[in-house]
C-alpha cells in the first residue's frame, strides 16, 4: 500500500512537470533586425516590369531567348542540324543527350529565373499604390498583366519541354519550407495557371503602345500565346476563337508591295505590324552577354559573313520549295564566299548547281531570318520571333479544318500566307481532313523555320494524325531518316519532353533519381 | 492488482484535468506559465530616418508596448500600445537625428507584466526635405515651460515635408513629400492633416489633401479630380468639431465687365469654401464671386485672376467660417446655412476701428479659446508685422484691440505665416521672410528664437504628440 503512495506521488509529479514543460516550451525570445521595403512607387513596379521582360535573354549572348530555347526546339527536329564541334548541339541533334546535357540546363534555369522575377515583379506591383502616387490602376493592371503573360510565357516553355514541372506563383518571401524544393506539378495544373495568367493579361493589357514603348506585350500578344496553348491542348474551338480574337486588331501580314516575308527579317524593319510579340535586343559592341541575341552570328556560315554555322539547314528542306516561293529566299542558295566562289545548292535539290572552279556545291544551306549583316560583332540584333501574324492566320486555319474538315474558311486563311510569298492558292477541292492537315504543317514548316515552332508541330501533328494515340508519329517519320545511326531512336524513348537537367535533381530533394526513366535512352 | 488499476485510472484522469485546466488562460495557469515575449524584430523604414517599426510576439494576448530612451539619458519616451492580440506592430515617432537609442519591449496581461531585454537602435542622418531649425535663443525664464513642448511646422518648397521640432529646435519627427506641403494642421485624432501640391502652384495651392498619422500612414488622401475635389484648394485646411473637412478653393466666374473696359464674358478668378466628409464627398460649397460684384473694384481687370486673395479660413463654434481677405484687408464672417455674408472686419468694413486697429495683408485669423479674434497683421502698409487680438461684439458690430504685439522692424515679414496664441499670454509666431519662428510675451519681448533653414507657412503647438507611459489599466 505504501508503495502504491510513493508511486502514485512520484507519478504525479514527474506528469505534472511534464504538462508544465509542454506548456512553457524551450525557446527564449529572439530579436532581428530588417529593413521594411524601399520599392513603394509606381516607377518601382515599372521597373520590375522591364526587369522581368529582360529574362527573356537571361544574360544575353545565348540565354533563353536569345538562343538555347530555340537549340532545344530545333535540334532534335528534322530541319535544323548542327556541326559537328558542338557536342551539345549534336548531343540534341542525335537524340544522344542526357541530363546533364548544359543547354537543357541552362535553358531550364533561364525558365525558372524568368518566373522567379515575374512572382517578385507580381507581389512588388501589388503592395504599390499606383492610384495614390501619381499614377493610375489601370497602369496597375497592365503592369500585372505584363508579368503574367511573361510567366505564362516562361511556363509555356517549360511545359513544352519538361511536361510536369514545378508550380511557382508566389514571391519567394512567401515560401514554406516546402517550397524550396518544389514537388513537379502536373502538366494540367500548370496549364489551368497559365490560362488564368492570359486571360488576365488579355482583359488588362492595352491594344497597342505608345511607338516609343517598344517590344512589350500587348492584348493580342497574350491572346495569341492562350490560342498557341489551345492548339497544342487539342481544344481547337477555343484555339480557333482566340485566334480569331487578334485578327482585325491592327496586325496583318507584311504584304509582297512592303518587300514580302523576306524583307521582314532585315535588320531595317524590326517594327512590322506582323511581329506580335518578339525578343528585341541591341547591336551595340558592348550589348554581347547583356541585351544581345546569338542568332545572327550563328545562323551565318563563316565564308559567307563571318559567321559560326550553327544551324545548318538539310539540303532535302531546301528541295521542298517551289522556286517561285519567296520564303525560298531565306535560305541561302546561292551566295558569294569570301573567297570569291560561288556558293549553289546542288540541281537535285532545286539549286542553281555548277562546277568547280568557279562554283562550290553546298552541302547544308543556313537560314537568312537572322542576318548578320551590318555589325562585325557578337551582337545580334534581330528580332527573335516569339508569335507573328502569320501564325495565328494558320492556327485558325488547322483548328477550323480539325473542328470541320476542310473548309473555305480555312483555305482562304492559308491562301492569305501562300499568296503574300509568291505561290499560288490551294483550292477546296479534293482535300479530306487529312490530306489537308498534312498540306498545314508542311506549309508551316516553309513558313515558320528556325522560329523555334517545328518541334511543337510534329508532336501536334502526330497526335491529330493517330487521334491522340501516337504524339511521336510524325516525329520519328521525319526526324529517323536524318539521324547518323538510325538505332539511337529508341521507341522507350519519350521524346516529347526532356530530361530534367541533373542540377536540378541533385539540388531539389523532391525529384527522385529516377524522374527521367523513359527520358532518356 | 485492481486497486492499482484503479489509482492509475485517477492519476491518469487528475492529470489530463490539471492540463485541460492550465492549458486554458486564467490566473493559476498565468501564475504557474507566465506571459512571454517570443520574438522582437526591429524595421528599418528605409525611407525615413527617424522612425522605427517594432514588431513583437507574444505568447498569449497581452498589451504590449515599448520604452525608449537616447543612450546617456534619462528621458523615457513610450511608443504606441497594441492591445490583446499575439501580433504587435509598434511605432517609434520621437526621435532625433544621428542618434543611439535603446528600447525594451514591456507586456501585459490581467496576472503579469514583464519586459523584454534591452536593444540597440539608431537614427540616421536626414538630408531630404527637411531644412534646419537652429535655436538661436531661449530665455532662462521660460526654459522649464518649453520642456516637452512640441510644434508642427511644414516646409512649402519642393520636395516638401511635414516636420515636428521640438523646444530646442531639433526635428523628432518629419514625413517627406516629392511635392511641396503647403499647410498643415494638427488634428484631434493626433494626425496632420495638409494641403500638398507642386511649387508651381500658387498661393499656398495644392491638388491634394493628405492626412498622415505619426506611424507615417496615410489614413486620408484627397486627389484632384477623384471622389468629391473638383478645385484645387489653398491656404487651409481643417477639421470641424463633426468630422468634415473643409478648406478654401479657386474658384471663377463669368461676368459682364464691359463697365470695366472688360469683356462682355470676362472670367474672374475668386475664392470659395468647400466642406468634405470624412470619404472625401463634397457636402458643401461657397464662393465670394456670389456675393461681391467685381464692378466695385475700379482696378477689376488688374486684379481678375487672383481677385482678393483668400488666405484663411476657421469654423467657429457657432458653425460659421471667418475668411480672412489679404488684399480687400478685411476679415469676413459668412453664415454656414445660407452662404450669407453675416460681418466684415477691417479696412472699409463694418466695424468702426482705430487707425492702428487697421491691418494690412493680415493671415490666419482665428477665434482662440476665449472667442477673441487673433491673426497676424503682416503690416505691407508700414512695413511692421504684428499681432492683433480682437475683442469682438459681433451683434453690436463693435471690435476692439485687446492687445497688440508689435515685432521689431527685421521680423516684418510681407507675406505668408501666422500667429498663434499660447498658455501663460505668450504668443508664437511663424514670420516666413526672415525664416524665424518666435515665442514673445505680450509686450512683444522676444523669448524664443529659432532660426529655418527654409520657407515654412505656418506654426502650431501640438499636444498629444508623445504617448505616455500607459497605466496598469492598459492590459487587455
Amino acid at each position: 500500500m505504501k508503495n502504491i503512495i510513493k508511486i502514485s506521488t512520484v507519478v504525479c509529479c514527474i506528469g505534472l512537470t511534464v504538462i508544465a514543460s509542454c506548456k512553457k516550451g524551450l525557446k527564449d525570445e529572439t530579436f532581428s533586425v530588417y529593413d521594411s521595403s524601399k520599392l513603394t512607387s509606381p516607377e518601382n513596379g515599372s521597373q520590375a516590369v522591364i526587369g522581368a521582360y529582360a529574362a527573356l535573354k537571361d544574360n544575353g549572348g545565348y540565354g533563353y531567348y536569345a538562343g538555347f530555347l530555340y537549340w532545344l526546339y530545333e535540334y532534335p527536329v528534322d530541319v535544323v542540324t548542327t556541326t559537328i564541334t558542338s557536342r551539345q548541339g549534336v548531343q540534341l541533334d542525335q537524340l544522344t543527350y542526357d541530363a546533364s546535357n548544359s543547354v537543357i540546363n541552362d535553358v531550364w534555369v533561364s525558365i525558372f529565373k524568368m518566373i522567379s522575377r515575374t512572382n517578385e515583379a507580381e507581389e512588388l506591383i501589388n503592395n504599390i499604390d499606383y492610384a495614390g502616387k501619381g499614377s493610375t490602376n489601370t497602369i496597375k493592371q497592365q503592369n500585372l498583366g505584363e508579368v503574367r503573360f511573361l510567366r505564362a510565357l516562361a511556363y509555356y516553355d517549360a511545359t513544352s519541354l519538361w511536361g510536369d514541372v514545378p508550380l511557382i506563383l508566389k514571391s519567394s518571401s512567401h515560401f514554406t519550407e516546402a517550397d524550396q524544393n518544389p514537388k513537379l506539378a502536373p502538366k494540367a495544373e500548370v496549364e489551368a495557371a497559365m490560362i488564368a495568367d492570359l486571360e488576365f493579361a488579355a482583359a488588362n493589357l492595352p491594344d497597342a503602345y505608345p511607338a516609343n514603348e517598344v517590344a512589350r506585350a500587348a492584348k493580342g500578344a497574350a491572346t495569341s500565346l492562350l490560342a498557341r496553348l489551345y492548339m497544342r491542348r487539342g481544344e481547337w474551338q477555343k484555339a480557333a476563337d482566340a485566334a480569331a480574337a487578334v485578327m482585325n486588331k491592327g496586325y496583318d501580314l507584311r504584304t509582297k508591295a512592303e518587300g514580302g516575308l523576306a524583307s521582314m527579317f532585315n535588320t531595317n524593319n524590326r517594327s512590322d505590324n506582323e511581329f506580335i510579340f518578339v525578343l528585341k535586343s541591341s547591336n551595340e559592341a558592348g550589348a554581347y552577354g547583356i541585351n544581345s541575341n546569338s542568332f545572327g552570328i550563328n545562323s551565318t556560315p563563316w565564308d559567307l559573313n563571318r559567321g559560326y554555322g550553327n544551324f545548318p539547314i538539310h539540303l532535302e528542306f531546301y528541295a521542298q520549295f517551289n522556286k517561285n516561293d519567296d520564303r525560298r529566299n531565306l535560305l541561302t542558295g546561292s551566295y558569294q564566299t569570301l573567297y570569291g566562289q560561288t556558293m549553289n545548292v546542288p540541281v537535285e535539290y532545286g539549286g542553281e548547281g555548277g562546277s568547280a572552279p568557279d562554283v562550290v556545291l553546298a552541302k547544308y544551306v543556313y537560314n537568312l531570318k537572322y542576318p548578320h549583316v551590318n555589325n562585325y560583332n557578337y551582337a545580334g540584333f534581330n528580332n527573335v520571333t516569339i508569335l507573328r501574324y502569320a501564325d495565328i492566320l494558320m492556327m485558325r486555319a488547322e483548328a477550323l479544318n480539325e473542328l470541320n474538315g476542310p473548309t473555305q474558311a480555312s483555305i482562304d486563311l492559308i491562301n492569305q500566307v501562300r499568296e503574300r510569298s509568291n505561290m499560288p492558292g490551294l483550292t477546296l477541292s479534293g482535300y479530306t481532313k487529312e490530306t489537308l492537315r498534312d498540306a498545314i504543317f508542311d506549309e508551316r514548316n516553309k513558313e515558320f523555320f528556325m522560329e523555334g515552332r517545328r518541334r511543337e508541330d510534329l508532336i501536334r501533328w502526330g497526335r491529330s494524325a493517330s487521334n491522340g494515340a501516337t504524339p511521336l508519329l510524325k516525329f520519328k517519320e521525319k526526324v529517323v531518316p536524318l539521324l547518323r545511326d538510325a538505332n539511337t531512336y529508341s521507341n522507350a524513348v519519350d521524346y516529347t519532353v526532356f530530361p530534367y537537367p541533373q542540377n536540378e535533381i541533385q539540388s531539389n530533394t523532391s525529384l527522385s533519381a529516377d524522374v527521367n526513366k523513359g527520358r532518356v535512352k | 492488482m485492481r486497486k492499482i488499476y484503479k489509482i492509475t485510472l485517477i492519476i491518469a484522469t487528475g492529470l489530463a484535468l490539471v492540463a485541460i485546466f492550465l492549458f486554458q488562460d486564467n490566473w493559476f495557469s498565468g501564475l504557474l506559465f507566465p506571459l512571454k515575449i517570443r520574438t522582437v524584430q526591429l524595421v528599418n523604414l528605409p525611407a525615413n530616418r527617424l522612425r522605427f517599426k517594432v514588431l513583437v510576439t507574444t505568447n498569449k494576448k497581452a498589451a504590449v508596448y515599448l520604452k525608449y530612451w537616447s543612450r546617456g539619458r534619462k528621458d523615457t519616451l513610450y511608443s504606441d500600445v497594441s492591445k490583446d492580440s499575439l501580433h504587435h506592430t509598434l511605432n517609434i515617432t520621437c526621435t532625433i537625428a544621428n542618434t543611439d537609442y535603446t528600447f525594451e519591449v514591456i507586456a501585459r496581461s490581467k496576472t503579469d507584466s514583464i519586459s523584454s531585454n534591452r536593444y540597440p537602435f539608431e537614427t540616421k542622418p536626414i538630408y531630404q526635405a527637411t531644412p534646419y531649425f537652429t535655436l538661436v535663443s531661449m530665455d532662462p525664464s521660460i526654459q522649464k515651460e518649453m520642456e516637452g513642448k512640441y510644434f508642427l511646422t511644414q516646409i512649402l518648397t519642393q520636395p516638401g515635408s511635414m516636420v515636428i521640432i521640438n523646444h530646442k529646435g531639433d526635428i523628432v519627427w518629419y514625413e517627406p513629400f516629392k511635392k511641396g506641403v503647403k499647410v498643415t494642421n494638427w488634428t484631434p485624432h493626433h494626425t496632420i492633416l495638409s494641403i500638398v501640391g507642386s511649387e508651381k502652384i500658387p498661393s499656398s495651392g495644392g491638388d491634394e489633401i493628405v492626412e498622415t498619422d505619426l506611424s507615417g500612414k496615410m489614413v486620408r488622401h484627397f486627389q484632384l479630380g477623384k471622389g468629391g475635389m473638383d478645385k484645387m484648394v489653398h491656404h487651409e485646411v481643417r477639421y470641424d468639431k463633426d468630422g468634415n473637412i473643409y478648406a478654401l478653393t479657386f474658384d471663377k466666374k463669368v461676368f459682364d465687365l464691359t463697365k470695366a473696359k472688360g469683356l462682355p464674358r470676362d472670367t474672374v478668378h475668386g475664392d470659395g469654401i468647400v466642406v468634405f466628409n470624412k470619404s472625401g464627398r463634397k457636402i458643401w460649397e461657397w464662393s465670394m464671386l456670389d456675393h461681391l460684384d467685381p464692378l466695385g473694384d475700379p482696378l477689376i481687370l488688374k486684379h481678375k485672376k487672383d481677385w482678393v486673395h483668400a488666405n484663411s479660413l476657421f469654423k467657429d463654434t457657432d458653425g460659421n467660417f471667418l475668411i480672412s481677405y489679404r488684399d480687400l484687408n478685411q476679415v469676413w464672417k459668412v453664415d454656414h446655412k445660407n452662404g450669407k455674408v453675416l460681418w466684415k472686419l477691417g479696412e472699409g468694413g463694418d466695424f468702426a476701428l482705430k487707425k492702428d486697429e487697421l491691418f494690412y495683408s493680415q493671415h490666419a485669423a482665428y477665434f482662440d479659446s476665449g472667442h477673441h479674434l487673433v491673426m497676424l497683421d503682416n503690416g505691407t502698409k508700414t512695413g511692421i508685422t504684428r499681432e492683433i487680438t480682437f475683442k469682438i461684439d459681433e451683434a453690436g458690430k463693435k471690435a476692439e484691440a485687446l492687445s497688440i504685439i508689435t515685432l521689431p522692424k527685421n521680423y516684418y515679414t510681407t507675406a505668408k505665416g501666422n500667429a498663434h496664441a499660447m498658455a501663460g499670454n505668450k504668443m508664437l509666431f511663424c514670420l516666413t521672410d526672415p525664416r524665424a519662428f518666435l515665442i514673445t510675451n505680450k509686450q512683444g519681448k522676444i523669448l524664443w528664437n529659432v532660426q529655418v533653414g527654409g520657407d515654412p507657412y505656418r506654426l502650431e503647438e501640438i499636444d498629444g504628440f508623445l504617448n505616455y507611459k500607459p497605466t496598469d489599466n492598459d492590459h487587455n
